[in-house]
C-alpha cells in the first residue's frame, strides 16, 4: 500500500482526474470513504442535463459486491425479501434486504450475470453482513468497491449518448437489462438501471480504462448536452422519483443507534418487495411475516404535495390539532413540475387513512431570519415523476 | 418413506432427551427418539464421566419415579504432604475435620456452607424453573421475575447484600477472604471451575458453584451421591421407563436434518434417507449442531447466526482412564479413603497456574485432576481421572502432545501414589475432541456451552431461544446447552416437555 | 462551641473532594478541605519534579470528567482547557503499526489496512459501544438505590434505575434484544466481546487496552468489558469516547476547581494529614489531625477510599461490625505502575510514519490478546509483567506548557505491576530495576528514547498508597467488577455516600460511578449532603 495513504482519510476514484478537472465550484463530499464532487456547477443545469441531455456522475463509491459461487442464487434468493427465482441472466433487479427483526438494512439492486454469479450495489458497507449471511452456502463473497469504475449517465439522450461512445443497438436494451460490451478494448458492462426516474444507464468497467471512457463519453455526448452532474442534482431527480435513499430517509437497521428508528419495509413503502410466497426461508421472514399478520405497522413513508413554494426541510409534520404526526425526510421545489414536494415518515393512519388536512411547519431562510410557515399538505404518490421516455423501447435516439 | 406420524421426535437419546420422551410418553404422546450411537445415554457414559450424581426428586417424579440407589460419597484433597482433608457432608464430623487444620476455618466453613447453601436454594429455584424473558409483556414472565425478586428480598436485608454482591464474584476472593487453608481453598475452588472455562479468579466463578450446589441438593460437599451401577443403571432405568410409556427409540438412527415445511418443523430425515413426520422436534443435542446442522444455516437470520457462531462451548475437560492390574496404594490413604472423589487441586494459585495456559489452547504439565476409583467384585479396578483444562484443539495438535500430556498426569499422580506406575495395565484418554467426534456433541463441552453469566437464565444458550423453543416453529431444545445446563440431573428435558406440552 | 467550626469538613483535595466542596461552596456553605500533602490535587496533579518539566504524575488523561461539573464550577474561569488526542496507534515488532485517529474516516480506512473486515465490524462495533454509553450516562448522576430498602424513596430509585434500561430515554426506549445485548456486555469478558466482532489480533488488542487499564482483570476475565465501557464513556466536547490532555497537566483540573472554591469562600489546608474522626454520641462531629488541630462540623465528607475511610480514620467500634467486614472484603487492588520522563527530545518510533497523527495521542506496542492475557498472568503470580501493556503518551506534543519548547515530557503508565510484589515486596532496588525494565521495553521500539532521557520518575502502587493514599495503588479506589458496581459501591446497602456513622459522608471514587477522573462521585456525594440539610440543588449537574 502507498505509504502516504496510510493516514490519509479519503480515497480517490478512478475519474478523480476528470472530476477535479471538470469541477468549476471545487464543492466535495464524503461517500463511503471517498471524495465526489457535490456540484460541478450550479444544481440547476446539471438538474436539467438529466432531464434534457445526458448526465454524467462518478457512482465508483456505491457499494459493490461480487457473489460468486454453486449456492449463489440460492443466496441471493436467501439475503434479500424479493423473490428472485424466476429472475433471467443478465438482468438486474431493485432489491431490499433486512435483519432478523424484519428491519430494513439497505436498498439497491443486484445484477445477475447467471446462477452462479451476481453483483450487488448499495449504499452502505455489507461486507460483514454477505459474509455472516452466508454461512451456509458455497459462495465467496468479494468486495468490489475499489476494482470496478461506474458512472451513471441518465436524461433523455444518454442512449444516444452511449451508443456514440460504441455500445451498439443500446436502444433495444429493455429497462433493468444489461448487456456486455467491449469497447476501446475494454470490457464495459451497460445496465439500463438508475436513480433519477428517467431514461438512463450505468456503466461499469476496468478503473483503468476509467480516464479513457470519460473522455471518450464527454467526446461522444458532446453534441447531446452532456454535463457532469453531482451529488446535489441527484437528490433532486430521487426526490421527484420518489426514490428512498438509506439513512435518509430511514436509517438503516445496522447504523441506527436507537432502535425506535429502524424501519420494516412496510414502513418505508417497501411491503411490495417482500414475497412470504418464496419457496426458501429468507432473512428476516419470521418477524415480517408476525409484523404482517398482527397489523403492528407503525409508520409509513409517503409523497407530499405542499401548498405555497417554501420546500419543506426538516419540517414536522402536523394534525389538525396541532399533535405531531411524523417528519419530513426530504424536500425540494420540483423546477420541471414546479410543484413544492417531499417525502415524509408519517405515524400511521396518518398517510394511509388520513390523507387531508395535515401541515407542514416550516422555517424558511428571508436574509439571516427565518420565518415559520404553516403549509397544508396533501398526501400523494410517492412518485411524483415518471415519464414515458423512461421505460420506451426501443429507447428515444437523437441522431 | 415413513408417513408415521409422532406428536414428538427427539433427536439424541441423552438423558434429557429420554427423560423428556418419558413425560411426553407419560400423557400418552407418541414419541420417536432416534439416537445416532448405537446406545442411548450420549455423554451419561462411564468413559466420560467419572461417576453419576443423584436425580433431583423433581425430576424422577415427574416420569414416575427412578428405583435407583445412592452411596453418598465423600471427598478427599489430597495434599503431597500426606495432610489430606476428607470431607464426607456431615457438617458436625467436617468441621471437626477442618479444625485440625484451623479452628477459624472450621467455623468459616460452617459460615460459608450455610450462606451457599441459602443462596444456591433461592437462585437454585430460579435456575430450574424454564427461565422467563423480559420485555415480553408476558405476565407469567413477570411475575417468575418479581417472584425471584422476592425471594431475595426475603434473605433479610444482610443476607440480600452479600447476594448482590455473590453474582459476579470470583470464587478465590470469597476463599481468600474465609480460609486460611490453601487446601481448602483450591479444593472448594476446583468445584467451582469444574467444566468450565474459568479460572478461581474469573469474575462469575463463584456462580458456577452456587449452580452445582443447587443441583447437589443445596449442599457443598453432603449432596454428592454416587449412583450404584453408574451410568448404565441410570440409562437403563430411563430406557426401561420409555418401554413402559411407549416411546419408540431407534438407535443408528442418526438424523441429518430436521424437515421444514410453511416455516415449521414438521419431522426429520436420517442418514440413510428415512423420514419420520412428527407435530414437534425436539432436539437434545447442542444448540450449534442443532442450528447449524439439524435447522440448517439456510433457515437461519443472519444475526442468529452471529449468535450462534459465538456461542461459547468448547470443552476444557478431558478424562484419563487407567485399567489397573491390582488395587493402587495412595500415600496415607486408607481403603475407605479410595471410595472418595479424589482432588488433585492443591491451592487457587495452582488452578490458576493450570488455568493460564488453557485460555489459549496449550497444556498445563501439571494439570487439575478429580480421581474415582471403580472397582467391581469381577474385575480389576481402574481409576477414572478427570483432567480439568484441557483444551479442546490444543496448540500444537493433540495427536501430538497427548502422550507427554498422558505422562505428565501420570506423573502428578506418583506424587500421591507411590505404587501406580506399577500398577496401569492399560490407559484410555479421551480430549474433547474425542468428545465431539464420538458424542457428536460440538466443542465437547459437559454442558454443550458455557456456564456464564452471559449464556445462562434468559440468554441461554443464546437471547431469544431460552424458553426451549428454537428460531423454528416446531423445534425444540432439550438438552444441556439449554437452561439450566448440564450436570446428568435432567432438568433441562424436563423443562422441555412442560413447554412442549404447553404447545401441543 | 469549640473553635475551628465550620458548616462542612472534606478530607482529602482530590478532584472528588474538591468538586463536592466546590457545589456545597457554591450552595453557601462554609467548607473546609484538609489534605495530608503539601500540594492539593490528590492524583490530579501536574509536578516539576525535574526543573523545566511538568509531570501528571498520577492521572495523565482526561475524558470522564462530566462536563455539567465544568459547566456548574465554571473550570474555564480558573484555566481548564482541553485539548483533545489527534490519534492513537499500537506498534508492531514487525515494524508495522495500527492506528486510530480524530477522523472517523481516517480510522476505518487504517483498520482496513489491517483487515477489511475488522474495518467494517467497527462501524458496528462503535454504535453497540456508544448505545451501552447512551444508556449508562444518566446513570452516572444518580445516586444508586437500596435496593434493600422498602422506603419510598429507594423503592423509586430503583425503579428510576430499571427504566432507564426499559422506557423510554434518549434512545426511545430498548427492545428485548438491546436488554440482552446490555446484560451481556456487563457481564462478558472483553476478549469474547472483541472476537464477536474482529477478526485479527492487533485490531482486538488495541481496542482491549481500555479494558484493563487500572484493573486487576485481564483481557479473559469475564466482566472486563465494563471497564472498557467506564474508559469509554466519557467524552471531549460531544466527541464520545474520546480523550484529552488538560492544557498545563492533571493538575490543572483541580487547580481549577479549588479556583472555584476559593471564590465561593471555601478554604483548603495542605499538610493537615487527618489521623481520626472525631465522633461523640454515635455522630461524627469532627476531626483530628497529625499536628494535633481539632476541628469541627455539621458533617464530615471523605474524599478517601472507603478502605482509609472506614479502617484508618474511623474507629472500629463506632461501626457495625458487619459493615467492617465488608469493608476489609472491598476489593481494592493495585496493577498499575507510571514512568514520568523529561526527555530532551522527540524520541523516534520508527514504526509509525513521521507526521501521522496517530502517534499524537495514546501509544502502546501490545500486538495480541494473548501478550496483554500473560501480562496479566505475571501479575497474578505476584510479578510486574515482564512483557507490560503499557499506555505511553507525550503530552507535550500538543500542550505547550508541560515542557520548554523541543523537550517533551512523556508519561508512560504500565499494566500490571502488583503491590504486593512477590519474594519481599518493594524496595527502592526493585523499583529501579523496574524502571530500567519498562525504559527497556521501550527503547526496543525506539532507537533514541534511552539517550534522550534527562530524568525520570518510577511510580509503583506502593507509591501510590503511601504518597497520594490511592489504597494499594488501585487508581478506582476500588476494583470497577459487578460485586463492587452501582448499587454494590462501595459495599452493598451503603451507596448513598451516606455512611452507618450519622453527619459523616463519602465521595471518593470508592463510590458510584467509581474512578477515572470523573468528579461524578464527589458532585454526587455533594447532592446527598445538601439534600440532607434541606439545602436548596442548582446548577447542570443536578
Amino acid at each position: 500500500m502507498n505509504s502516504d495513504l496510510r493516514f490519509s482519510a479519503l480515497k480517490k476514484t478512478p475519474f478523480h482526474s476528470r472530476t477535479s478537472l471538470a469541477s468549476r465550484t471545487n464543492k466535495w463530499y464524503t461517500w463511503n470513504g471517498f471524495t465526489v464532487p457535490t456540484e460541478y456547477s450550479t444544481v440547476e443545469l446539471e438538474y436539467t442535463a438529466a432531464r434534457n441531455g445526458t448526465s454524467v456522475m462518478d457512482l465508483t463509491p456505491m457499494g459493490k459486491y461480487e457473489i460468486t459461487g454453486d449456492d449463489a442464487h440460492l443466496f441471493v434468493d436467501y439475503l434479500v425479501t424479493r423473490d428472485l427465482s424466476e429472475m433471467k441472466d443478465n438482468t438486474v433487479a431493485y432489491i431490499i434486504w433486512c435483519n432478523e427483526d424484519g428491519k430494513v438494512l439497505d436498498d439497491g439492486t443486484i445484477f445477475k450475470y447467471s446462477s452462479k454469479k451476481f453483483m450487488l450495489c448499495c449504499a452502505v458497507k455489507i461486507f460483514n453482513w454477505l459474509n455472516d449471511s452466508a454461512e451456509g452456502f458455497d459462495v465467496g463473497i468479494k468486495d468490489v468497491t475499489d476494482t470496478i469504475a461506474a458512472l451513471s449517465l441518465q436524461g433523455p439522450t444518454s442512449c444516444s449518448t452511449l451508443k456514440n461512445y460504441g455500445a451498439h443497438d443500446l436502444e433495444t436494451l429493455a429497462p433493468f437489462e444489461m448487456k456486455q460490451f467491449t469497447i476501446d478494448g475494454y470490457n464495459v458492462l451497460i445496465s439500463r438501471t438508475g436513480f433519477t426516474g428517467d431514461l438512463g444507464y450505468e456503466i461499469w468497467t476496468d478503473p483503468e480504462n476509467a480516464e479513457s471512457a470519460w473522455d471518450s463519453i464527454f467526446e461522444a455526448g458532446k453534441q447531446l448536452k452532456i454535463r457532469p452532474f453531482g451529488m446535489h442534482a441527484l437528490d433532486m431527480t430521487r426526490i421527484e422519483a420518489g426514490f428512498i435513499q438509506t439513512n435518509t430517509d430511514f436509517m438503516a437497521a445496522e447504523d441506527a443507534l436507537r432502535p425506535v428508528r429502524m424501519r420494516s419495509p412496510y414502513e418505508i413503502g417497501m411491503g411490495w418487495l417482500v414475497h412470504f410466497k418464496k419457496k426458501n426461508y429468507f432473512v428476516g421472514k419470521k418477524a415480517l411475516k408476525l409484523e404482517k399478520e398482527k397489523s403492528t405497522t407503525e409508520r409509513c413513508l409517503v409523497g407530499l404535495d405542499i401548498d405555497g413554494d417554501k420546500p419543506a426541510h426538516g419540517s414536522v409534520i402536523y394534525n389538525e390539532k396541532k399533535e405531531d404526526i411524523g417528519i419530513v425526510t426530504a424536500a425540494m421545489w420540483s423546477p420541471t413540475m414546479k410543484r413544492n414536494i417531499a417525502l415524509a415518515s408519517l405515524k400511521r393512519p396518518y398517510g394511509i387513512k388520513i390523507k387531508d388536512n395535515i401541515f407542514a411547519e416550516i422555517y424558511h431562510p428571508e436574509e439571516i431570519e427565518y420565518r415559520k410557515i404553516w403549509a397544508k399538505c396533501k398526501v400523494v404518490k410517492r412518485q411524483f415523476y415518471n415519464p414515458e421516455r423512461r421505460n420506451k423501447v426501443p429507447a428515444d435516439l437523437y441522431e | 418413506m415413513s408417513d408415521m406420524q409422532y406428536d414428538a421426535i427427539i433427536i439424541g437419546g441423552g438423558h434429557n432427551g429420554l427423560v423428556c420422551a418419558n413425560i411426553l410418553g407419560k400423557k400418552n404422546k407418541k414419541v420417536l427418539v432416534c439416537e445416532a450411537r448405537e446406545n442411548c445415554g450420549g455423554m451419561v457414559n462411564h468413559e466420560i464421566i467419572n461417576y453419576v450424581p443423584s436425580v433431583p426428586n423433581s425430576v424422577s417424579q415427574s416420569i414416575g419415579g427412578l428405583n435407583l440407589k445412592y452411596i453418598p460419597k465423600g471427598t478427599i484433597a489430597l495434599s503431597e504432604s500426606g495432610k489430606h482433608i476428607r470431607l464426607i457432608g456431615n457438617l458436625h464430623l467436617d468441621h471437626a475435620t477442618i479444625a485440625k487444620f484451623s479452628t477459624q476455618d472450621a467455623d468459616r466453613y460452617l459460615e460459608f456452607h450455610d450462606k451457599m447453601s441459602q443462596f444456591s436454594k433461592t437462585l437454585g429455584k430460579f435456575m430450574l424453573d424454564s427461565p422467563p424473558r423480559i420485555m415480553n409483556n408476558n405476565f407469567s414472565d413477570y411475575a417468575k421475575l418479581f417472584k425471584l425478586g422476592l425471594n431475595v428480598r426475603m434473605l433479610g436485608k444482610k443476607r440480600f447484600n452479600e447476594f448482590a454482591r455473590m453474582i459476579g464474584l470470583n470464587i478465590a476472593d470469597e476463599l481468600e477472604d474465609n480460609f486460611e487453608s490453601t487446601l481448602l481453598q483450591g479444593l472448594i475452588a476446583h468445584d467451582s471451575v469444574l467444566g468450565s472455562n474459568l479460572g478461581a479468579r474469573s469474575p462469575g466463578s463463584l456462580i458456577n458453584l452456587l449452580y452445582r450446589m443447587a443441583v447437589h441438593g443445596n449442599s457443598l460437599f453432603g449432596g454428592i451421591y454416587e449412583m450404584e451401577g453408574g451410568s448404565e443403571s441410570f440409562i437403563s432405568a430411563l430406557l426401561e421407563k420409555c418401554n413402559r410409556n411407549s416411546v419408540e427409540i431407534k438407535t443408528s438412527a442418526s438424523v441429518k436434518n430436521c424437515l421444514i415445511e410453511d416455516d415449521k418443523a414438521v419431522g426429520v430425515e436420517l442418514h440413510n434417507g428415512e423420514k419420520f413426520f412428527g407435530k414437534t422436534v425436539i432436539s437434545n443435542a447442542d444448540p450449534r449442531s442443532t442450528y447449524l446442522c439439524l435447522l440448517g444455516a439456510q433457515n437461519l437470520d443472519t444475526d442468529v447466526k452471529r449468535r450462534i457462531k459465538h456461542h461459547r462451548s468448547k470443552g476444557r475437560v478431558a478424562k484419563l482412564s487407567l485399567e489397573l492390574k491390582q488395587m493402587p496404594e495412595f500415600n496415607d490413604c486408607d481403603i475407605e479413603d479410595l471410595n472418595s472423589r479424589m482432588v488433585v487441586s492443591p491451592s487457587i494459585d495452582y488452578i490458576e497456574e493450570n488455568f493460564n495456559p488453557s485460555k489459549f489452547d496449550k497444556l498445563s504439565s501439571e494439570p487439575v485432576l478429580e480421581i474415582c476409583l471403580k472397582k467391581d467384585k469381577d474385575s480389576n479396578p481402574s481409576l477414572d481421572i478427570q483432567v480439568q483444562y484441557a483444551p479442546y484443539r490444543a496448540h500444537g495438535g493433540w495427536e501430538n502432545i497427548k502422550e507427554d500430556y498422558v505422562n505428565s498426569i501420570i506423573k502428578i499422580l506418583s506424587k500421591y501414589s507411590s505404587n501406580i506406575e506399577s500398577c496401569i495395565e492399560s490407559k484410555t484418554f479421551i480430549t474433547p475432541d474425542d468428545i465431539e467426534q464420538n458424542y457428536h456433541v460440538s466443542g465437547g463441552h459437559w454442558h454443550h456451552g458455557e456456564i456464564q453469566i452471559d449464556q445462562l437464565f434468559m440468554l441461554r444458550p443464546i437471547p431469544g431461544a431460552a424458553q426451549y423453543r428454537t428460531h423454528l416453529d416446531g423445534l425444540y431444545l432439550c438438552g444441556a446447552g439449554a437452561h439450566p445446563g448440564g450436570g446428568m440431573h435432567g432438568i433441562s428435558g424436563k423443562n422441555a416437555a412442560k413447554v412442549v406440552l404447553g404447545d401441543l | 462551641m469549640p473553635k475551628n467550626t465550620h458548616d462542612i469538613i472534606v478530607v482529602g483535595a482530590g478532584h472528588n473532594g474538591l468538586t463536592a466542596a466546590s457545589y456545597m461552596a457554591k450552595a453557601g456553605l462554609d467548607v473546609l478541605v484538609l489534605e495530608k500533602n503539601e500540594w492539593i490535587g490528590g492524583a490530579a496533579v501536574s509536578r516539576e519534579l525535574f526543573p523545566g518539566w511538568k509531570y501528571s504524575n498520577c492521572s495523565y488523561v482526561c475524558s470522564l470528567l462530566r462536563p455539567e461539573i465544568m459547566r456548574d464550577l465554571e473550570l474555564y474561569k480558573y484555566g481548564l482547557q482541553i485539548i483533545p488526542y489527534e490519534g492513537s496507534a499500537t506498534m508492531m515488532r514487525n515494524g508495522d503499526y495500527y492506528a486510530h485517529y480524530h477522523d472517523h474516516d481516517m480510522t476505518i480506512n487504517s483498520i482496513r489496512r489491517h483487515s477489511h473486515k475488522d474495518a467494517e465490524a467497527y462501524e458496528r462495533y462503535s454504535r453497540d459501544v456508544l448505545r451501552q454509553c447512551k444508556i449508562i450516562k444518566p446513570l452516572l448522576k444518580m445516586t444508586p438505590p437500596d435496593l434493600t430498602s422498602f422506603k419510598p424513596k429507594d423503592l423509586f430509585g430503583a425503579l428510576e434505575f430499571a427504566k432507564h434500561f426499559a422506557a423510554k430515554d434518549e434512545l426511545g426506549g430498548l427492545g428485548e434484544k438491546e436488554i440482552y445485548d446490555t446484560i451481556r456486555f456487563y457481564t462478558m469478558s472483553i476478549r469474547d466481546y472483541l472476537d464477536e466482532y474482529f477478526e485479527s489480533d492487533i485490531t482486538k488488542a488495541h481496542l482491549a487496552g481500555s479494558a484493563i487499564i487500572g484493573t486487576a482483570l485481564g483481557p479473559c476475565s469475564p466482566g472486563s468489558a465494563y471497564v472498557l465501557l467506564h474508559h469509554y464513556m466519557g467524552e471531549v466536547d460531544g466527541s464520545v469516547g474520546s480523550w484529552g490532555y488538560s492544557r498545563g497537566g492533571m493538575g490543572s483540573i483541580t487547580k481549577a476547581m479549588m479556583g472555584c472554591l476559593n471564590d465561593h469562600g471555601g478554604e483548603v489546608k495542605p499538610s493537615s494529614e487527618v489521623t481520626n474522626v472525631i465522633v461523640k454520641n454515635g455522630r461524627a462531629i469532627g476531626v483530628a489531625t497529625k499536628n494535633g488541630d481539632e476541628y469541627y462540623a455539621k458533617k464530615i465528607v471523605s474524599n478517601l477510599d472507603a478502605k482509609r475511610t472506614f479502617l484508618k480514620i474511623t474507629e472500629e467500634k463506632s461501626l457495625p461490625e458487619d459493615f467492617v467486614e465488608r469493608i476489609k472484603n472491598f476489593k481494592i487492588r493495585g496493577s498499575s505502575g507510571k514512568l514520568n520522563i523529561a526527555l530532551d527530545g522527540l524520541p523516534d518510533f520508527p514504526c509509525i510514519p513521521e507526521g501521522d497523527p496517530g502517534g499524537g495521542g495514546d501509544m502502546h506496542f501490545t500486538e495480541s490478546i494473548e501478550e496483554m492475557e500473560g501480562a496479566y498472568d505475571d501479575w497474578k503470580r505476584g510479578q510486574w509483567s515482564r512483557n507490560p501493556y503499557v499506555d505511553m503518551c507525550i503530552p507535550s506534543k500538543s500542550d505547550p506548557t508541560m515542557a520548554a519548547p523541543g523537550k517533551h515530557y512523556m508519561s508512560v503508565f504500565i499494566q500490571y505491576v502488583p503491590f504486593n510484589l512477590a519474594n519481599g515486596g518493594w524496595n527502592e532496588e526493585r523499583k529501579q530495576e523496574f524502571g530500567r525494565h519498562i525504559v527497556d521495553c521501550i527503547s526496543e521500539f525506539s532507537p533514541n528514547f534511552k539517550d534522550l532521557i534527562n530524568h525520570y520518575e518510577v511510580r509503583t502502587p506502593m507509591d501510590l498508597d503511601s504518597e497520594v493514599g490511592l489504597t494499594e495503588g488501585n487508581i478506582f479506589q476500588g476494583e470497577l467488577t459487578m460485586d463492587q458496581l452501582m448499587f454494590n459501591r462501595p459495599v452493598p446497602g451503603y451507596a448513598q455516600y451516606r455512611t452507618p456513622l450519622k453527619n459523616m459522608y463519602i465521595c471518593s471514587s470508592s463510590t458510584h460511578p467509581g474512578g477515572g477522573v470523573m468528579g461524578a462521585p464527589g458532585a454526587n456525594a455533594a447532592r446527598e449532603v445538601l439534600l440532607d440539610m434541606k439545602m436548596p440543588q442548582k446548577g447542570n449537574y443536578y
